[in-house]
């Protein structure tokens, strides 16, 4: 298998497997990047399109100047962070939506991750669940980036701050604002 | 340093964003104040609830998401060769004189926009094609007479109808389940499979699924597959080992609750070693309280 750096060369020079090999590499992540920061599976798949077409299209212009999963990654979050702003614009963010059948949670869609087969703690998880998703859908789009890469991608304030074009200084100050309001919501949780 | 400002830190403290200088202050201070170690205790809650909220997107979004690209990138390429196309008959009519370049230039052109949207030699092998016949070029080599020979390596694609019981259509399916290229098309071989989990062959390919697919997404749909066996002696070996070395602090969230519903006795050192390496508070706690239940230490000496 190829090194990462020859991969992008390659691709760089029209070798269409190196690029479908490159792909797979970040692909499951952008995906999850989009999806926890949308929370809409539609748009999520827009986000993965836009975001390797772009790639596609702007390979060449790849220095090495950073890694290329920061330079994936701030494609990515740009497109997302945009997203985010238009959707705050147009009020999109309630977490019930008008459909044929009636207003559904759009939290139904979020698959239940906990395994715990009492119903109390089902109900408790459930409801802050649902508590947690309001107050990360109330988060300005940028505290909600860093805390998704942060939280749960595991990435460094310093390759956040890099990735948004800012300091590791402003990263961490929007970290803070971001689990300050996740405290005062679910104070009565914890 | 004084309670508010260690107050505000815990969150960084729990990121492991704080300077090694601060870290200290901040365990110092931990260490003296029982307000603030009550607050420390809170934000772990806290940030455990979090894991809670985050969700893995299904492995058939991910399946969709490369057939959308390469149709993208197709359209890409015509649009391009369009673009040139265009150029190059605008030359074509300037003037007389440039038609015979014009005309080599267009039949240049008519080649490679062939070569671009029919076969797309390269972007796409792994992600399926529209046709029915899949070439790819294998081997070029000079022929006789100024010909060239050139070996194809095609696939076709056809249809097979079975039950999951059908032997045939099983082993199809448990092949799929290994499909190396598309999670989408390993998770989906998984649910149709998790109905016959009683079967050997299945129930090991969902044990081999849960312990090595690079796809979390599909880890847990071979998890939800085993969930019925958890009390067998293999599959709670195969969880312990998920405790211990998964990654993904869902499925290691799910295994943990799995494996401590019937306080078991055999899995007391592997809660144990948990207690040593794991990070998430969630998952610490609930081993912790079964480690209690059932008597033993929390830590090993």
């Amino acid at each position: 298998m190829r090194d990462e750096t020859a991969l992008i060369r390659a691709a760089q020079g029209g070798d269409a497997d190196a690029f479908e090999q490159l792909v797979y590499s970040y692909d499951q992540s952008v995906l999850r990047l989009a999806f926890n920061l949308i929370r809409s599976q539609e748009d999520a798949r827009d986000i993965y399109q836009e975001a390797f077409l772009r790639v596609h299209k702007n390979l060449h212009t790849f220095r090495f100047d950073c890694s290329f999963h920061t330079w994936l990654y701030r494609i990515v979050t740009n497109l997302c962070l945009d997203h985010l702003r238009r959707r705050k614009v147009r009020r999109e963010e309630d977490l019930v939506v008008q459909t044929e059948d009636g207003p559904k949670d759009r939290l139904d869609s979020v698959p239940e991750t906990s395994a715990d087969a009492n119903p109390q703690h089902r109900l408790l998880n459930g409801e802050l669940r649902r508590r947690m998703e309001q107050v990360i859908s109330e988060l300005t789009p940028r505290e909600r980036a860093v805390f998704q890469m942060r939280h749960y991608e595991g990435m460094r304030l310093r390759a956040i701050g890099e990735m948004l074009g800012t300091t590791e200084e402003a990263a961490k100050n929007c970290l803070f604002r971001a689990t300050q309001k996740m405290r005062t919501a679910l104070g009565e949780f914890t | 340093m004084n309670c508010e400002s260690v107050k505000s830190r815990l969150s960084l403290l729990l990121y492991g964003e704080l300077s090694f200088h601060e870290e200290e202050q901040l365990e110092q201070h931990l260490s003296e104040c029982l307000v603030c170690s009550k607050w420390m205790q809170r934000e772990r809650i806290m940030h455990a609830a979090l894991d809670l909220s985050h969700a893995e997107a299904p492995p058939a979004l991910l399946a969709q998401c490369r057939r959308d690209l390469l149709a993208g990138l197709r359209t890409q390429s015509e649009v391009r060769s369009a673009d040139w196309l265009g150029l190059w008959q605008r030359w074509f009519t300037a003037g007389s004189w440039l038609k015979p370049v014009g005309a080599a230039a267009l039949l240049a052109i008519g080649f490679f926009t062939a070569r671009l949207t029919s076969s797309d030699p390269g972007f796409g092998s792994g992600f399926g094609q529209a046709g029915v016949t899949a070439a790819r070029v294998k081997l070029v080599e000079p022929g006789e007479s100024g010909q060239v020979r050139i070996t194809l390596e095609e696939t076709s694609r056809r249809q097979v109808m079975g039950r999951v019981e059908d032997q045939d259509i099983r082993q199809l399916l448990l092949r799929a389940a290994q499909d190396g290229a598309d999670p989408g098309l390993r998770g989906d071989s998984l649910d149709l499979l998790k109905g016959k989990s009683e079967a050997l062959e299945v129930k090991q390919a969902l044990q081999r699924a849960l312990l090595s697919d690079p796809n979390p997404g599909v880890r847990m749909k071979a998890l939800e597959a085993l969930r019925p066996f958890a009390g067998d002696n293999e599959v709670r070996s195969v969880l312990a080992q998920v405790l211990l070395k998964d990654e993904h602090s869902g499925l290691r969230t799910q295994a943990i609750d799995l494996l401590v519903m019937n306080k078991p006795r055999d899995m007391v050192s592997v809660l144990q070693e948990l207690m040593q390496r794991e990070d998430n508070d969630y998952i610490r706690l609930r081993s912790q309280r079964a480690l209690r239940e059932m008597n033993a230490s929390v830590e090993t000496f």
